[in-house]
């Protein structure tokens, strides 16, 4: 019936734009009142986005020289290629990107499952996975510094209690970017699992009634009906997932500052670290290119296979 | 709120009633934009706050607007985007170690003239350890005002339980060994208290590199000297790793700036290394007996690197307004003024007068452990690291801190690299350097 009634109003809307050209045409010539309209938006986003891409490009090609900016070349990108703290920069990077896309598709889907069982006070399961959503990155991270804290914080204490050997978590070199990273996902992964859930709950309920008639293991119906209907879910998850992760930079500057020794610096620290902590603009610029470029690749990408591939209902 | 209120309701008549009597008495007010950090804890921006309230209400054509722009290190970033967009604050506190990267800029101006003016400044009344970093080419550029050391900070009570003299801190390595030793508490193969814990941070393990022998920065008017790979730099460094390894006195791994006090304070550690800017909060917040003292001298004696902010008045604002900025800065630095500022922050006051003039003189009389960083002085020498590049030199060299008490590399490979980075990094600054 719903769709009956959606598929109704999407008619309504064609038929009112082709019945009423007349009525734009009144006001200016043919097409030009559309530009007009896009005005606005187009000014901000050349302003904000297509000027600032221009610039940043302009940018990498050049380096400070007391006031005056100088031509360099590539000089800039072949830095940031050859330098080794940028090259492990690029590798915690894509360690960090890569995990982190992994574990929000996976555990997401997975907590989201849970999360949709037909249980008396689900909400009160729900409730603390999806509240760390609301919550800023930067409050966040000041709890979790505590609870890292190497003498007097809670995860060292129940080590302690049991006997266990206490662990300078963010001071180690090991364990400083997994740090990071627990952080990130204790917060984000509820945010996935939401998109999960809104996705379970619009799945048609004969198939798997269907399904369970026929004694299909859980593990098969994951695998052959949940998880293909909801690739559309997955796909979103997934962008949103490596953007992210690439975004979030607040708990690095409240839990390590990079550190120790480089071992938790990721791209965007990198990029801050570089350009305004430093001035050294030129770097910064051709950090960001790269980034940019993945972005835009991965983008393009993702647009064309979804295009093809993705099994909407 | 209300004081203020009435006040800027008093600025506003008094105004209105200059403008009433018209003509050349009632100047145009030039209004300064003060960028300010705040690096140590404590209700800091409040009280430069109240100062700037106060000196604005005695001045009819000068109206000081403060802005609290975050650490250092982004009071420096804003500072300079400003210097390079043209439009500068007009009167700033920067790191006293930014001076040769503002100057390289053309962003600030000598204060020598005004020095010497009518409306002038006793300049040889501040300590010769702060004026160190204020000096370049024979000129003055920069007036101190939060400067500081590091110092010790140790445990009476804990000093008491196990049987050392309270009132005698550890005055050399040794000592700091052996009471170290004496101070840890272990339960099984956990330690419950640690000897000492000294943040890993390039600021404090400058400190270290004098006790040895070589400051890691240059002690003259020099943008360009680093000395980390020197054979007395390498030894500091190995003394500190061999607190956490051999010794066992100090807690492995990396020791970051904040949890120090936080562990000082919860008795985790019975001694720390930490600015005298802390002085104030430790204070309040110890439960026990709060001893100070000199940094244990090493094989050449006593040693400290200085370090905080300074005034700077900015370039390309006009005569006019660096006239005014000068007033306000000549202003703040009044002994007693400036002597107020180290009451409420615990930075030392950076001029003798200061001490010798109430409200501080009273004060030191009574909280002894203010005295420590100023007595401490005698063996200060220029802050690192002084040269172009400074905030990146800053981090490597910490970088290099870090990498030895991770047990990631021996102090040798750490400070070699460390040097590289340094070299390569002044080259690109425009240093020529040797080799």
């Amino acid at each position: 019936m719903k769709q009956q009634g959606s598929s109704q109003a999407n008619t309504g809307g064609r038929v009112q734009i082709t019945r009423s050209p007349s009525y734009i045409n009144i006001l200016s010539g043919r097409g030009s009142i559309a530009y007009l309209f896009l005005l606005p938006s187009l000014v901000f986003l050349a302003l904000f986005t297509l000027w600032p891409i221009v610039s940043v490009i302009w940018t990498s090609f050049h380096t400070r020289r007391g006031r005056n900016e100088v031509f360099v070349g590539l000089q800039n990108y072949e830095r940031v290629l050859s330098d080794p703290i940028s090259q492990g920069v690029i590798k915690n990077t894509i360690g960090y990107v890569t995990i982190g896309l992994i574990l929000s598709v996976i555990g997401g889907l997975l907590l989201a499952i849970l999360m949709n069982q037909a249980l008396r006070n689900i909400g009160f399961f729900r409730f603390p996975f999806l509240a760390t959503i609301a919550l800023p990155m930067v409050s966040v991270a000041s709890i979790w510094l505590f609870l890292y804290s190497p003498r007097v914080g809670l995860f060292n204490e129940i080590l302690g209690g049991l006997g266990l050997p206490r662990s300078n978590w963010l001071s180690d070199r090991e364990l400083a970017l997994p740090g990071l990273f627990a952080v990130y996902m204790w917060k984000q992964l509820g945010y996935f699992a939401l998109f999960y859930l809104a996705a379970l709950q619009a799945l048609p309920n004969d198939v798997l009634e269907a399904a369970t008639l026929d004694g299909t293991s859980f593990w098969q119906k994951l695998r052959h009906i949940i998880w293909p209907l909801v690739s559309p879910t997955t796909y979103f998850v997934a962008t949103i997932a490596v953007l992210n992760s690439l975004q979030q930079v607040d708990h690095i500057f409240v839990l390590t500052e990079g550190g120790p020794n480089n071992a938790s610096n990721l791209s965007l620290y990198y990029v801050y670290q570089q350009g305004f902590k430093w001035f050294k603009t030129g770097i910064a610029s051709a950090m960001t290119v790269f980034l940019l470029a993945v972005l835009l690749t991965m983008a393009m990408l993702q647009f064309v296979y979804l295009e093809r591939r993705v099994h909407y209902e | 709120m209300l004081n203020r209120f009435t006040r800027f309701r008093v600025i506003a008549l008094l105004c209105a009633f200059l403008l009433l009597l018209g003509g050349a008495s009632a100047q145009d007010v030039i209004t300064l934009q003060f960028y300010y950090p705040v690096g140590v804890a404590g209700p800091l921006a409040q009280a430069i706050d109240g100062y700037v309230a106060e000196f604005n209400a005695a001045h009819d054509n000068i109206q000081v607007e403060p802005i609290f722009t975050g650490n250092y290190v982004e009071n420096m970033a804003r500072a300079q985007a400003g210097i390079l967009s043209g439009q500068p604050p007009d009167v700033a506190i920067l790191l006293s170690t930014d001076l040769y990267t503002l100057v390289d800029m053309g962003g600030v101006i000598p204060l020598d003239d005004y020095i010497a003016s009518d409306d002038g400044l006793d300049i040889d009344d501040f300590f010769d350890a702060f004026m160190s970093n204020s000096v370049s080419a024979g000129q003055v550029w920069g007036i101190p005002w939060q400067r500081s050391t590091p110092i010790l900070y140790y445990n009476k009570d804990a000093f008491a339980e196990v049987g050392l003299d309270p009132e005698s801190p550890p005055a050399t390595w040794e000592e700091l060994v052996e009471f170290g030793k004496q101070l840890v508490l272990r339960d099984g193969d956990n330690v419950t208290r640690w000897g000492v814990e000294i943040p890993t941070s390039f600021w404090i393990y400058a400190n270290f590199a004098i006790q040895a022998g070589q400051h890691i920065g240059s002690v003259e008017d020099d943008p360009c000297g680093v000395y980390l790979d020197t054979p007395e730099a390498i030894e500091a460094l190995a003394f500190l790793r061999s607190l956490q390894v051999e010794h066992g006195i100090m807690p492995d791994g990396v020791n970051q700036w904040g949890v120090a006090p936080a562990d000082f304070i919860a008795g985790a550690t019975a001694m720390i290394y930490h600015s005298t800017g802390s002085l104030s909060s430790l204070l309040n917040d110890v439960p026990f007996e709060l001893g100070t003292g000199f940094m244990p001298g090493g094989p050449a004696g006593y040693g400290a690197n200085v370090g905080g902010g300074n005034f700077y008045i900015m370039a390309d604002i006009g005569q006019e307004r660096q006239d005014a900025a000068w007033t306000f800065i000549n202003w703040m630095v009044r002994p007693e003024q400036i002597g107020q500022w180290g009451i409420d922050s615990g930075y030392v006051a950076p001029r003798n007068a200061a001490w010798e003039t109430d409200p501080l003189m009273s004060y030191a009389a009574e909280v002894p452990q203010a005295s420590t960083a100023r007595m401490q002085l005698e063996y200060a020498v220029k802050e690192f690291p002084a040269t172009l590049a400074g905030p990146e030199m800053a981090v490597i060299t910490t970088q290099a801190a870090e990498a030895v008490y991770t047990g990631q590399s021996t102090p040798e490979e750490a400070l070699k690299v460390a040097q590289e980075r340094s070299d390569e990094l002044l080259m690109q600054a425009g240093c020529e350097l040797d080799g």
